[in-house]
Protein backbone atom coordinates (compact mmCIF):
# COMPACT_ATOMS: atom_id res chain seq x y z
CA UNK A 1 0.00 0.00 0.00
CA UNK A 2 1.24 3.48 -1.14
CA UNK A 3 2.82 4.87 2.19
CA UNK A 4 1.97 8.21 3.72
CA UNK A 5 5.64 9.06 4.91
CA UNK A 6 7.48 10.86 1.84
CA UNK A 7 10.63 9.69 0.32
CA UNK A 8 12.91 12.52 -0.67
CA UNK A 9 16.00 11.22 -2.88
CA UNK A 10 18.50 13.34 -3.48
CA UNK A 11 22.02 14.46 -3.78
CA UNK A 12 23.93 15.47 -0.30
CA UNK A 13 25.89 18.31 -2.25
CA UNK A 14 22.88 19.48 -4.45
CA UNK A 15 21.83 23.19 -3.62
CA UNK A 16 18.39 21.78 -5.69
CA UNK A 17 17.98 19.15 -3.28
CA UNK A 18 18.50 21.36 -0.31
CA UNK A 19 15.30 23.31 -1.42
CA UNK A 20 13.19 20.35 -1.48
CA UNK A 21 14.79 18.63 1.78
CA UNK A 22 14.75 22.59 3.80
CA UNK A 23 11.08 22.42 3.06
CA UNK A 24 10.35 19.44 4.58
CA UNK A 25 12.40 20.07 7.50
CA UNK A 26 10.67 23.44 7.87
CA UNK A 27 7.22 21.85 7.77
CA UNK A 28 8.06 19.23 10.27
CA UNK A 29 7.44 16.43 8.19
CA UNK A 30 8.38 12.87 9.46
CA UNK A 31 10.37 11.60 5.61
CA UNK A 32 12.90 8.84 4.76
CA UNK A 33 15.78 10.76 3.24
CA UNK A 34 17.38 8.62 0.24
CA UNK A 35 20.95 9.46 -1.04
CA UNK A 36 21.09 9.43 -4.90
CA UNK A 37 23.36 10.04 -7.46
CA UNK A 38 20.67 11.33 -10.33
CA UNK A 39 23.84 10.39 -13.25
CA UNK A 40 23.71 7.47 -12.67
CA UNK A 41 20.77 6.33 -14.63
CA UNK A 42 19.38 3.13 -13.49
CA UNK A 43 16.41 1.38 -14.33
CA UNK A 44 15.22 1.53 -10.37
CA UNK A 45 16.37 5.17 -10.42
CA UNK A 46 13.69 5.99 -13.79
CA UNK A 47 11.11 3.94 -12.12
CA UNK A 48 11.06 6.88 -9.08
CA UNK A 49 11.82 9.70 -10.76
CA UNK A 50 10.78 9.11 -14.82
CA UNK A 51 12.67 12.39 -15.75
CA UNK A 52 15.87 11.25 -13.96
CA UNK A 53 15.47 14.28 -11.85
CA UNK A 54 16.98 14.97 -8.58
CA UNK A 55 15.03 15.91 -5.89
CA UNK A 56 12.23 13.57 -6.32
CA UNK A 57 9.76 13.32 -3.45
CA UNK A 58 7.61 9.80 -3.79
CA UNK A 59 4.80 10.37 -1.76
CA UNK A 60 1.48 8.05 -2.09
CA UNK A 61 2.88 5.95 -5.04
CA UNK A 62 3.67 9.45 -6.97
CA UNK A 63 6.54 11.37 -7.96
CA UNK A 64 7.08 14.80 -7.67
CA UNK A 65 10.11 16.41 -9.29
CA UNK A 66 11.98 19.71 -10.15
CA UNK A 67 12.59 21.73 -6.51
CA UNK A 68 10.68 24.81 -7.67
CA UNK A 69 7.62 22.10 -8.03
CA UNK A 70 8.61 20.31 -5.30
CA UNK A 71 8.68 23.33 -2.81
CA UNK A 72 5.02 24.37 -4.27
CA UNK A 73 3.83 20.74 -3.66
CA UNK A 74 5.13 20.46 0.10
CA UNK A 75 3.58 23.46 1.03
CA UNK A 76 -0.20 22.09 -0.38
CA UNK A 77 0.61 18.66 0.46
CA UNK A 78 1.65 19.93 4.59
CA UNK A 79 -0.32 22.95 4.87
CA UNK A 80 0.87 23.83 8.56
CA UNK A 81 3.21 26.96 9.16
CA UNK A 82 5.35 28.05 7.62
CA UNK A 83 3.80 28.24 4.57
CA UNK A 84 6.38 28.80 1.92
CA UNK A 85 3.84 30.54 -0.54
CA UNK A 86 1.03 33.09 1.55
CA UNK A 87 -2.37 33.09 1.26
CA UNK A 88 -2.67 36.01 -1.06
CA UNK A 89 -3.15 35.47 -4.75
CA UNK A 90 -0.94 38.59 -5.75
CA UNK A 91 1.82 37.69 -3.03
CA UNK A 92 1.76 34.29 -3.98
CA UNK A 93 2.28 35.46 -7.87
CA UNK A 94 5.37 37.40 -6.42
CA UNK A 95 6.76 34.63 -4.36
CA UNK A 96 6.52 32.67 -7.82
CA UNK A 97 8.11 35.33 -9.95
CA UNK A 98 10.99 36.20 -7.70
CA UNK A 99 11.61 32.36 -7.40
CA UNK A 100 11.26 32.39 -11.40
CA UNK A 101 13.96 35.02 -11.00
CA UNK A 102 16.49 32.97 -8.85
CA UNK A 103 16.09 30.18 -11.47
CA UNK A 104 16.68 32.51 -14.63
CA UNK A 105 18.54 35.16 -13.66
CA UNK A 106 21.34 34.30 -10.68
CA UNK A 107 21.61 30.54 -10.69
CA UNK A 108 22.62 30.20 -14.19
CA UNK A 109 25.15 32.57 -13.94
CA UNK A 110 26.65 31.05 -10.14
CA UNK A 111 27.06 27.45 -12.33
CA UNK A 112 28.37 29.86 -15.28
CA UNK A 113 31.36 31.69 -13.31
CA UNK A 114 32.29 27.93 -12.12
CA UNK A 115 32.18 25.98 -14.99
CA UNK A 116 33.40 28.47 -17.65
CA UNK A 117 37.21 28.11 -18.26
CA UNK A 118 37.95 31.97 -19.78
CA UNK A 119 38.50 34.89 -17.43
CA UNK A 120 36.25 36.87 -19.27
CA UNK A 121 33.42 34.50 -19.26
CA UNK A 122 34.18 34.16 -15.68
CA UNK A 123 33.89 37.93 -15.30
CA UNK A 124 30.68 38.43 -17.19
CA UNK A 125 28.60 35.47 -15.19
CA UNK A 126 30.14 37.11 -12.21
CA UNK A 127 28.71 40.67 -13.05
CA UNK A 128 25.65 39.05 -14.71
CA UNK A 129 24.87 36.85 -11.15
CA UNK A 130 25.58 40.15 -9.08
CA UNK A 131 22.98 42.17 -11.02
CA UNK A 132 20.06 39.24 -10.65
CA UNK A 133 21.28 39.38 -7.04
CA UNK A 134 20.67 43.36 -6.79
CA UNK A 135 17.21 42.94 -8.34
CA UNK A 136 16.53 40.16 -5.89
CA UNK A 137 17.46 42.45 -2.94
CA UNK A 138 15.50 45.59 -5.28
CA UNK A 139 12.20 43.02 -4.41
CA UNK A 140 12.65 42.43 -1.05
CA UNK A 141 9.88 43.94 1.05
CA UNK A 142 10.79 46.24 4.10
CA UNK A 143 10.29 44.90 7.50
CA UNK A 144 12.72 42.35 7.18
CA UNK A 145 15.02 39.59 7.80
CA UNK A 146 13.25 37.76 5.12
CA UNK A 147 12.37 38.41 0.97
CA UNK A 148 8.44 39.47 1.83
CA UNK A 149 9.66 40.94 4.98
CA UNK A 150 8.78 39.39 8.37
CA UNK A 151 7.19 36.16 6.78
CA UNK A 152 10.13 33.38 5.48
CA UNK A 153 9.05 31.82 2.24
CA UNK A 154 9.59 29.61 -1.34
CA UNK A 155 11.54 32.93 -2.61
CA UNK A 156 14.29 32.79 0.46
CA UNK A 157 14.54 29.05 -0.03
CA UNK A 158 15.01 29.29 -3.49
CA UNK A 159 17.91 31.79 -3.42
CA UNK A 160 19.35 31.20 0.26
CA UNK A 161 20.16 27.40 -0.53
CA UNK A 162 22.43 28.60 -3.49
CA UNK A 163 24.12 32.14 -1.28
CA UNK A 164 24.74 29.31 1.65
CA UNK A 165 27.48 28.13 -0.59
CA UNK A 166 28.86 31.36 -2.01
CA UNK A 167 32.40 30.73 -0.13
CA UNK A 168 33.00 28.16 -2.63
CA UNK A 169 32.44 30.59 -5.87
CA UNK A 170 34.72 33.20 -3.78
CA UNK A 171 37.51 30.64 -3.00
CA UNK A 172 37.41 29.37 -6.95
CA UNK A 173 36.52 32.51 -8.87
CA UNK A 174 36.95 35.30 -6.38
CA UNK A 175 33.09 35.95 -6.12
CA UNK A 176 32.04 38.34 -3.38
CA UNK A 177 28.60 40.04 -2.53
CA UNK A 178 30.03 43.52 -1.90
CA UNK A 179 29.58 45.27 1.51
CA UNK A 180 28.14 48.31 -0.37
CA UNK A 181 24.95 50.39 0.60
CA UNK A 182 22.96 48.59 -2.39
CA UNK A 183 24.17 44.62 -0.71
CA UNK A 184 24.04 45.82 2.51
CA UNK A 185 20.41 44.13 2.74
CA UNK A 186 21.99 40.87 1.41
CA UNK A 187 24.06 39.71 4.17
CA UNK A 188 21.58 40.64 6.88
CA UNK A 189 19.59 38.40 4.97
CA UNK A 190 21.57 35.46 4.39
CA UNK A 191 22.92 35.32 7.67
CA UNK A 192 19.40 35.11 9.25
CA UNK A 193 18.77 31.93 6.58
CA UNK A 194 21.58 30.14 7.15
CA UNK A 195 21.06 30.27 10.82
CA UNK A 196 17.88 28.68 10.62
CA UNK A 197 17.66 25.04 12.22
CA UNK A 198 17.18 23.66 8.78
CA UNK A 199 20.12 25.15 6.93
CA UNK A 200 22.23 23.97 9.18
CA UNK A 201 20.86 20.52 9.08
CA UNK A 202 21.50 20.24 4.95
CA UNK A 203 24.65 22.30 5.13
CA UNK A 204 27.79 20.30 4.79
CA UNK A 205 31.18 21.05 5.54
CA UNK A 206 32.79 23.72 3.82
CA UNK A 207 35.34 21.18 2.66
CA UNK A 208 33.01 18.62 1.47
CA UNK A 209 31.50 21.71 -0.73
CA UNK A 210 34.36 22.68 -1.82
CA UNK A 211 35.65 19.15 -2.99
CA UNK A 212 32.25 18.56 -4.72
CA UNK A 213 32.84 21.27 -6.96
CA UNK A 214 36.23 21.27 -7.80
CA UNK A 215 35.79 19.13 -11.33
CA UNK A 216 33.23 21.85 -12.29
CA UNK A 217 36.03 24.72 -11.32
CA UNK A 218 38.87 22.87 -12.68
CA UNK A 219 36.69 21.89 -16.36
CA UNK A 220 36.87 18.22 -15.92
CA UNK A 221 33.00 17.47 -15.15
CA UNK A 222 31.54 15.38 -17.39
CA UNK A 223 27.81 15.37 -15.99
CA UNK A 224 24.62 16.87 -17.39
CA UNK A 225 24.94 19.82 -15.15
CA UNK A 226 28.10 20.40 -16.66
CA UNK A 227 26.94 20.16 -20.12
CA UNK A 228 24.13 21.99 -19.30
CA UNK A 229 25.36 24.87 -17.07
CA UNK A 230 28.23 25.95 -19.91
CA UNK A 231 25.36 26.93 -22.20
CA UNK A 232 23.68 28.58 -19.75
CA UNK A 233 20.75 26.24 -18.90
CA UNK A 234 20.55 24.60 -15.76
CA UNK A 235 17.95 21.81 -14.63
CA UNK B 1 -18.80 44.75 -2.00
CA UNK B 2 -16.84 46.52 -3.80
CA UNK B 3 -16.13 45.97 -7.61
CA UNK B 4 -12.28 45.12 -8.14
CA UNK B 5 -11.06 47.48 -11.09
CA UNK B 6 -10.68 45.13 -14.24
CA UNK B 7 -7.21 43.46 -14.96
CA UNK B 8 -5.24 44.95 -18.16
CA UNK B 9 -4.01 42.40 -20.29
CA UNK B 10 -0.26 43.49 -22.20
CA UNK B 11 0.14 41.16 -25.24
CA UNK B 12 1.36 41.11 -28.76
CA UNK B 13 -0.97 39.59 -31.05
CA UNK B 14 1.48 37.07 -32.38
CA UNK B 15 3.23 36.11 -29.25
CA UNK B 16 2.29 32.35 -28.14
CA UNK B 17 3.44 32.92 -24.57
CA UNK B 18 0.58 35.34 -24.11
CA UNK B 19 -1.59 33.96 -26.16
CA UNK B 20 -1.80 31.54 -22.91
CA UNK B 21 -2.94 34.17 -20.89
CA UNK B 22 -5.34 35.62 -22.95
CA UNK B 23 -7.18 32.18 -23.41
CA UNK B 24 -7.39 31.71 -19.37
CA UNK B 25 -8.90 35.02 -19.21
CA UNK B 26 -11.34 33.75 -21.71
CA UNK B 27 -11.96 30.43 -20.32
CA UNK B 28 -12.33 32.17 -16.94
CA UNK B 29 -14.80 34.48 -18.23
CA UNK B 30 -13.15 37.91 -17.14
CA UNK B 31 -13.65 41.09 -17.96
CA UNK B 32 -10.22 42.39 -19.01
CA UNK B 33 -8.83 45.40 -20.85
CA UNK B 34 -6.32 44.15 -23.49
CA UNK B 35 -3.58 46.38 -24.69
CA UNK B 36 -1.75 45.25 -27.94
CA UNK B 37 2.16 46.60 -27.76
CA UNK B 38 5.34 46.05 -29.42
CA UNK B 39 7.77 44.34 -27.10
CA UNK B 40 10.93 45.30 -29.24
CA UNK B 41 10.14 48.86 -28.20
CA UNK B 42 11.58 48.74 -24.55
CA UNK B 43 10.71 52.93 -23.49
CA UNK B 44 10.87 53.81 -20.20
CA UNK B 45 7.05 53.13 -19.80
CA UNK B 46 6.81 49.99 -20.84
CA UNK B 47 9.87 49.12 -18.82
CA UNK B 48 7.04 50.25 -15.51
CA UNK B 49 4.91 47.67 -16.21
CA UNK B 50 7.11 44.93 -17.81
CA UNK B 51 10.37 44.58 -15.50
CA UNK B 52 11.29 42.29 -18.23
CA UNK B 53 10.38 44.36 -21.40
CA UNK B 54 8.74 41.21 -22.38
CA UNK B 55 4.56 40.00 -23.11
CA UNK B 56 2.35 38.77 -21.41
CA UNK B 57 2.28 41.06 -18.26
CA UNK B 58 -1.03 40.97 -16.25
CA UNK B 59 -1.31 44.63 -14.60
CA UNK B 60 -4.36 44.67 -11.30
CA UNK B 61 -4.88 46.70 -8.75
CA UNK B 62 -1.60 48.30 -10.33
CA UNK B 63 0.37 45.50 -9.94
CA UNK B 64 2.30 43.25 -12.69
CA UNK B 65 2.45 39.74 -12.88
CA UNK B 66 4.69 38.40 -15.82
CA UNK B 67 5.45 34.96 -16.76
CA UNK B 68 2.71 32.79 -18.69
CA UNK B 69 2.03 30.29 -16.29
CA UNK B 70 2.55 32.44 -13.57
CA UNK B 71 -0.24 34.83 -14.86
CA UNK B 72 -2.12 31.75 -15.27
CA UNK B 73 -1.95 30.36 -11.97
CA UNK B 74 -2.87 34.33 -10.47
CA UNK B 75 -5.96 34.25 -12.54
CA UNK B 76 -7.18 31.05 -11.22
CA UNK B 77 -6.21 31.78 -7.40
CA UNK B 78 -7.66 35.60 -7.90
CA UNK B 79 -10.84 34.68 -9.60
CA UNK B 80 -11.42 31.05 -8.58
CA UNK B 81 -14.80 30.08 -10.66
CA UNK B 82 -14.02 27.49 -13.62
CA UNK B 83 -10.67 26.47 -11.84
CA UNK B 84 -7.69 25.66 -13.96
CA UNK B 85 -5.94 24.05 -11.56
CA UNK B 86 -7.00 20.92 -9.80
CA UNK B 87 -7.61 21.25 -6.28
CA UNK B 88 -5.62 18.18 -4.87
CA UNK B 89 -1.44 18.85 -4.06
CA UNK B 90 -0.41 15.84 -6.56
CA UNK B 91 -2.82 16.40 -9.77
CA UNK B 92 -1.25 20.36 -9.03
CA UNK B 93 1.95 19.29 -9.18
CA UNK B 94 1.43 16.77 -12.36
CA UNK B 95 -0.02 19.75 -14.00
CA UNK B 96 2.88 21.95 -13.70
CA UNK B 97 5.71 19.16 -14.19
CA UNK B 98 4.40 18.78 -17.30
CA UNK B 99 3.62 22.65 -18.09
CA UNK B 100 7.55 22.30 -17.53
CA UNK B 101 8.15 19.61 -19.56
CA UNK B 102 6.44 22.22 -22.65
CA UNK B 103 8.78 25.02 -21.49
CA UNK B 104 11.72 22.89 -21.38
CA UNK B 105 11.71 20.21 -23.78
CA UNK B 106 8.88 21.07 -26.01
CA UNK B 107 9.20 25.03 -27.14
CA UNK B 108 12.84 25.03 -27.84
CA UNK B 109 12.66 22.64 -30.63
CA UNK B 110 9.91 24.01 -31.64
CA UNK B 111 12.18 27.48 -32.19
CA UNK B 112 15.05 25.55 -32.62
CA UNK B 113 13.51 23.97 -36.24
CA UNK B 114 12.92 27.69 -37.32
CA UNK B 115 15.73 29.34 -36.63
CA UNK B 116 18.86 26.54 -36.75
CA UNK B 117 19.62 27.34 -40.60
CA UNK B 118 21.82 23.49 -41.12
CA UNK B 119 19.46 21.41 -42.15
CA UNK B 120 20.74 18.91 -39.69
CA UNK B 121 19.86 21.27 -36.92
CA UNK B 122 16.81 21.21 -37.87
CA UNK B 123 16.13 17.43 -38.69
CA UNK B 124 17.43 17.04 -35.16
CA UNK B 125 15.01 19.48 -33.75
CA UNK B 126 12.20 17.49 -35.74
CA UNK B 127 13.09 14.25 -34.05
CA UNK B 128 13.67 15.96 -30.64
CA UNK B 129 10.20 17.58 -30.37
CA UNK B 130 8.41 13.97 -31.70
CA UNK B 131 10.31 12.50 -29.00
CA UNK B 132 9.50 15.02 -26.62
CA UNK B 133 5.41 15.23 -27.73
CA UNK B 134 5.33 11.24 -27.60
CA UNK B 135 6.48 11.56 -23.61
CA UNK B 136 3.75 14.42 -22.87
CA UNK B 137 1.24 12.32 -24.99
CA UNK B 138 2.38 9.46 -22.64
CA UNK B 139 1.43 11.45 -19.53
CA UNK B 140 -2.13 12.14 -20.89
CA UNK B 141 -5.39 10.81 -19.54
CA UNK B 142 -6.39 8.13 -21.57
CA UNK B 143 -9.86 9.28 -22.48
CA UNK B 144 -9.57 12.99 -22.62
CA UNK B 145 -9.98 14.97 -24.79
CA UNK B 146 -8.09 17.22 -22.62
CA UNK B 147 -4.60 16.63 -21.30
CA UNK B 148 -5.99 15.93 -17.56
CA UNK B 149 -9.66 14.64 -19.03
CA UNK B 150 -12.77 16.18 -19.62
CA UNK B 151 -11.71 19.78 -18.47
CA UNK B 152 -9.24 21.93 -19.88
CA UNK B 153 -6.65 22.55 -17.47
CA UNK B 154 -3.08 24.62 -17.31
CA UNK B 155 -1.34 21.56 -19.37
CA UNK B 156 -3.35 22.22 -22.34
CA UNK B 157 -3.54 26.23 -21.85
CA UNK B 158 -0.05 26.18 -21.82
CA UNK B 159 0.91 24.02 -25.14
CA UNK B 160 -2.23 24.96 -27.16
CA UNK B 161 -0.51 28.20 -28.51
CA UNK B 162 2.63 26.02 -29.87
CA UNK B 163 0.37 22.98 -31.00
CA UNK B 164 -1.62 25.66 -33.32
CA UNK B 165 1.63 26.78 -34.84
CA UNK B 166 2.85 23.48 -36.15
CA UNK B 167 1.65 24.28 -39.56
CA UNK B 168 4.21 27.01 -39.40
CA UNK B 169 6.84 24.35 -38.95
CA UNK B 170 5.08 22.48 -41.73
CA UNK B 171 5.26 25.13 -44.24
CA UNK B 172 8.64 26.12 -43.18
CA UNK B 173 10.24 22.89 -42.45
CA UNK B 174 8.21 20.16 -43.39
CA UNK B 175 7.21 18.90 -39.93
CA UNK B 176 4.19 17.08 -39.46
CA UNK B 177 2.99 15.18 -36.20
CA UNK B 178 2.33 11.81 -37.68
CA UNK B 179 -1.46 11.04 -38.06
CA UNK B 180 -3.71 7.72 -37.93
CA UNK B 181 -5.68 5.38 -35.35
CA UNK B 182 -2.64 3.34 -35.38
CA UNK B 183 0.23 5.77 -34.77
CA UNK B 184 1.18 6.40 -31.13
CA UNK B 185 0.15 10.27 -31.43
CA UNK B 186 -3.31 9.58 -32.09
CA UNK B 187 -4.17 10.72 -28.27
CA UNK B 188 -2.35 13.36 -29.32
CA UNK B 189 -4.08 14.48 -32.08
CA UNK B 190 -7.21 13.87 -30.34
CA UNK B 191 -6.70 16.61 -27.82
CA UNK B 192 -4.85 18.43 -30.75
CA UNK B 193 -8.90 18.30 -32.29
CA UNK B 194 -10.52 19.39 -29.26
CA UNK B 195 -8.40 21.95 -28.13
CA UNK B 196 -8.26 23.58 -31.96
CA UNK B 197 -11.88 24.11 -31.85
CA UNK B 198 -12.23 25.21 -28.39
CA UNK B 199 -13.76 28.76 -28.51
CA UNK B 200 -10.78 30.56 -26.21
CA UNK B 201 -8.17 29.15 -28.99
CA UNK B 202 -10.42 30.02 -32.01
CA UNK B 203 -10.88 33.70 -30.70
CA UNK B 204 -7.46 33.96 -29.42
CA UNK B 205 -5.36 33.00 -32.76
CA UNK B 206 -4.79 35.40 -35.70
CA UNK B 207 -4.88 33.93 -39.70
CA UNK B 208 -2.63 31.12 -40.89
CA UNK B 209 -1.30 34.31 -43.38
CA UNK B 210 -0.83 36.46 -40.72
CA UNK B 211 1.31 33.43 -38.83
CA UNK B 212 3.02 32.58 -42.06
CA UNK B 213 4.11 36.43 -42.27
CA UNK B 214 5.21 36.73 -38.55
CA UNK B 215 7.20 33.94 -38.83
CA UNK B 216 9.76 34.54 -41.86
CA UNK B 217 11.66 36.50 -39.93
CA UNK B 218 12.88 33.34 -37.82
CA UNK B 219 13.80 31.81 -40.87
CA UNK B 220 15.58 33.99 -42.97
CA UNK B 221 17.52 34.61 -39.17
CA UNK B 222 16.36 38.10 -38.57
CA UNK B 223 14.28 38.01 -35.66
CA UNK B 224 15.65 39.97 -33.07
CA UNK B 225 13.93 38.58 -29.95
CA UNK B 226 14.89 36.94 -26.62
CA UNK B 227 13.91 33.99 -27.83
CA UNK B 228 15.72 34.16 -31.15
CA UNK B 229 19.07 35.63 -29.99
CA UNK B 230 18.91 32.72 -26.82
CA UNK B 231 18.45 29.40 -29.12
CA UNK B 232 21.02 31.16 -31.94
CA UNK B 233 23.44 31.17 -28.94
CA UNK B 234 22.36 27.70 -27.40
CA UNK B 235 21.46 29.22 -24.05
CA UNK B 236 17.96 28.66 -22.07
CA UNK B 237 14.99 30.87 -22.93
CA UNK B 238 14.35 33.98 -21.24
Amino acid sequence: MASDKPSLYTAWHSPFGWRAWISLLEKGVEFDYHETDPYEKSPEWFKISPRGLAPCIRHKGKSVYESTICMEYIDEAWPCTPRLLPEDPYDRAYVRMWTDHVNKKIIPHIFGMIVHQTATEQEKSKQDALDGIAAYIEAMRDGGPYFLGQNFSMADIALGTFGSIFFCMEHYRGFKVPNEAKFVKFHDWIQTIVARKSWQTVLPPREQVLEDWRPYAEGVAQTELAKAAKQGKTP
Amino acid sequence: MMSDPKPTFYTSWFCPFAQRVWIALLEKGIDFEYIDVDPFKKTPEWLSVSPRGLVPVLVHQGKSVYESSICIEYIDEEWPENPILPKAPYQRAYERIWADHIAKKIVPPFYAMLLKKETELQENAKKEMLEQLLVLTKAMDPTGPYFAGSQVGLVDIMLAPFAIRFFILKHYRGFQVPSGDESPFSRFNKWYIAIKERDSTVKTSASDEEYIGIYKRYTDDTGQSLVATAIRQGTALP
